[in-house]
């Protein structure tokens, strides 16, 4: 493996950062020369030259190997998860080196987890890089430096195939460069437009922006202690609700959708489930808590129902109510949803609904052909046939996916935490939901937690973020040469 | 301007990229030294104001407690130790001007304390110090002049109103003061917590500009050694092994810039010298 070659385009990805600190400085001065602004600045600079220097040395190569593109993908996410640290712990306040790492791991994961236990006590631009490191993680950190930045030739299609999830690249059949710019574009032109919608609704144009890139990163991170139940509107909540579900969905189906081909939201499978599965289980919940009188009436049961169904299932994690309070029922089906999440191909985390059905599929043809053993029975999802290794790397995944829960449920339990926090925070943190139940509920947050677990949690957030395999190849790094 | 941004990734020279790399080093620290420089600045400013601040409560403070402990001595030695008027008559002028300071003073701690979380501490200390200064001056005004004019010291019934009425004044006075001052002091927490704020903002760029520092300096070892160090050994050693066994320079050591030309020519060389 080409060291200097996994260093060069680290430092690519690190400049696009670099470029995102630097609007975030913008924000703070014009927002008065906040508090933020010098941090921000410091940062950016600091990050723009580790990412420059070895430009300075490195040629261009236009051929990656695979090897060199795991450590490309994986080394970018890490580095831009330290790097983005950077403006906390100089900014200071509530963040120590554990809790800033904490944070910036949380926003570029795109999960939404916080320690912070005053939000709105921070000033903008640091608000702003909050949002901002969710809307770059939402899209996956080298997937945007591969269509901004220059000079990456034939390296970008290697990249691209290393970090968009294995799923995800099958309903894809567009060629790679096309594939970056789609989804680039919808991901942007889907924030300006709920940006808009949002400040239409009622929003100050920070608040709108940042909303709107944390709700399209499906990331949850808000500017307000009481995440949108600050703004208590039905038209905002609905805003957020559709602009979270259409970036749990497969860009590349948006794009059909819009352009008017055939394998558009209405025709998949996926989708249908994926939308399917949220309406029942909002309607569950509400019914729950309409009977257990936690809400007066079922409209109102039903609009935090909704709300929150969404929310977790798109792995947003953003909160109108607190569902510690909520019945045992209604628990349950969330953490069902938080198990599930969105769907392959967007930017939400956990499981996906693509690989629940071919993995329901697969069980589904077994019980048939344990009844008819000389029967061919193939899996199809979409109108497609999944060959034996999708299947077997969806089963894979999952069992791989269950292990580690369990495994970090234990650990939470080591310190003495009840089974539902313990059980809720390690999948909130695999799937990159955020919010778990008991003491990291929907209103509360991880500060509570001791230095080990934080730490804990961030690496079931990188795990989780990058699919599980993606880290572990990382173990396997003396394999490598 | 975008040609001369890439003019600067395609230089071709080992001395520009070294310069290029020693300067961005030098920069990082320059800026890093100038926003803590900028932020410790701030520290010493925000240092300054509160040592000011509390100086001044305590001033304040210290002030009030000389004037009301001034009226009390001088109470005390017109309504209780006095044995004559001519005994009485140098207080009155120093009573009459610790009214005065203790009015003022307990004004001017009202005014400051006027936008705090402990502003009813000062107001408490303003009725109290109205109530104790006008029951000196109902004194002076009374019993004394009274005195001066009648010429006649009536003991007993100003010891009894010093005792009844002056002293329990004058103890809530001096207790609303001591609060004024642990009020006064917690008034600068905040303060003392954006001080601890921007010190760390002091500290904490120097520190990451030290761990970024490190890992330039390490990427440019490493970049050094790949790109200069290790080609000119593998030259150096391809050209012994020519002058010993006349064996070829191998055309494919992986490297850039002037040492690759130094390369080209080498194996130009050679060949001349062949022919």
């Amino acid at each position: 493996m080409r060291v200097n070659v996994v260093i060069r385009y680290i430092g690519l990805v690190l400049q696009f950062v670099a470029a995102f600190m630097l609007i975030s400085a913008i924000v703070s001065m014009i927002n008065s020369h906040d508090s933020a602004f010098y941090p921000l600045l410091l940062s950016s600079f600091m990050t723009a030259l580790l990412g420059i220097f070895p430009l300075f040395f490195v040629e261009r190569v236009d051929e990656i190997k695979t090897k060199e593109g795991y450590a490309i993908v994986v080394g970018s996410w890490l580095v831009s998860c330290i790097v983005g640290m950077f403006p906390y712990l100089i900014w200071g306040g509530e963040f120590t080196l554990v809790n800033a790492w904490f944070e910036s791991v949380s926003g570029f994961t795109t999960t939404g987890a916080s320690i912070l236990n005053d939000i709105e006590f921070l000033p903008q631009g640091l608000l702003f890089w909050r949002s901002a490191s969710a809307w770059i993680g939402g899209m996956g950190v080298v997937m945007f430096a591969l269509v901004i930045l220059p000079s990456m030739g034939k390296s970008r299609h290697m990249l691209s195939t290393v970090e968009m999830s294995t799923i995800a690249k099958d309903n894809f059949h567009y060629r790679s460069k096309v594939i970056l710019r789609l989804l680039v574009t919808i991901y942007t032109g889907l924030t300006l437009i709920t940006a808009l919608a949002l400040k239409y609704a009622g929003m100050t144009w920070f608040d709108a922006v940042t909303q709107a890139m944390s709700s399209c990163g499906t990331c949850g991170f808000s500017t307000k202690n009481l995440s949108v139940a600050f703004w208590d509107s039905q038209i905002i909540e609905t805003i957020m609700m559709v602009a979270m579900t259409l970036s749990a969905i497969h860009y590349g189906i948006l794009y059909a959708t819009i352009t008017g081909r055939k394998n558009n939201i209405f025709r998949s499978e996926v989708v249908r489930t994926f939308i399917g599965m949220m309406l029942v289980i909002s309607f569950v919940i509400a019914l729950s808590l309409y009977a257990a009188d936690i809400y007066p009436t079922f409209g109102n049961a039903l609009r935090h129902a909704s709300f929150q169904v969404v929310s977790i299932a798109t792995t947003s994690g953003f909160a109108t109510a607190d569902t510690n309070t909520w019945t045992s029922l209604a628990i349950v089906l969330l953490m069902f949803c938080t198990v599930i999440c969105g769907c392959a191909g967007s930017t939400s985390g956990g499981m996906k609904v693509d690989r629940l059905l071919i993995a329901s599929k697969v069980i589904r043809n077994r019980m048939k052909i344990q009844l008819h053993p000389n029967a061919v029975i193939r899996t199809k999802m979409d109108g497609i046939v999944q060959e034996e290794s999708t299947q077997s790397l969806v089963m894979t995944f999952i069992l791989s996916y269950i292990m580690l829960t369990l495994i970090g449920t234990i650990i939470y339990t080591l310190f003495n935490y009840d089974l539902l926090t313990s059980f809720s925070a390690s999948i909130a943190c695999i799937s990159n939901v955020g919010p778990g139940f008991g003491v990291i509920g929907s209103m509360d947050n991880f500060s509570e937690l001791p230095s080990t677990l934080k730490l804990w949690s961030t690496l079931l957030m990188l795990i989780g973020r990058l699919e599980i395999f993606g880290f572990i190849q990382l173990l396997f790094i003396r394999a490598w040469r | 301007m975008f040609k001369k941004i890439k003019n600067i990734f395609t230089i071709s020279s080992i001395k520009s990229r070294t310069q290029l790399a020693f300067f961005s080093i030098i920069l990082l620290l320059f800026f890093s030294g100038a926003i803590s420089l900028l932020e410790l600045e701030r520290v010493s400013h925000d240092t300054e104001a509160i040592l000011r601040a509390s100086k001044e409560s305590t001033d304040l403070a210290g002030e009030m407690i000389s004037a009301l402990n001034e009226q009390n001595d001088a109470m005390i030695s017109m309504a209780v130790i006095s044995g004559s008027i001519k005994d009485i008559t140098p207080h009155l002028s120093k009573c009459e001007e610790s009214i005065v300071r203790l009015t003022a003073a307990s004004e001017e701690a009202h005014k400051r304390m006027i936008n705090t979380d402990h502003r009813n501490v000062t107001d408490s200390l303003l009725i109290f110090t109205e109530r104790v200064n006008q029951l000196a001056q109902a004194y002076i005004n009374g019993d004394v002049h009274r005195a001066i004019s009648s010429d006649t010291l009536t003991r007993n019934t100003t010891h009894m109103w010093y005792v009844e009425s002056y002293k329990p004044e004058y103890l809530n006075v001096s207790t609303q003061i001591t609060k004024y001052m642990t009020g006064s002091e917690t008034t600068l927490g905040p303060d003392v917590n954006r001080l601890s704020h921007t010190a760390r903002r002091a500290v904490t760029p120097v520190f990451i500009s030290l761990v970024v520092m490190i890992v330039v300096v390490l990427m440019l070892y490493y970049f050094l050694h790949h790109y200069l160090i290790k080609p000119i050994l593998r030259i150096n050693a391809d050209l012994g092994d020519f002058l010993k066994y006349r064996t070829p320079v191998d055309s494919n050591i992986a490297c850039r810039d002037d040492i690759a030309t130094l390369r080209d020519r080498i194996i130009a060389l050679i060949q001349k010298l062949r022919q």
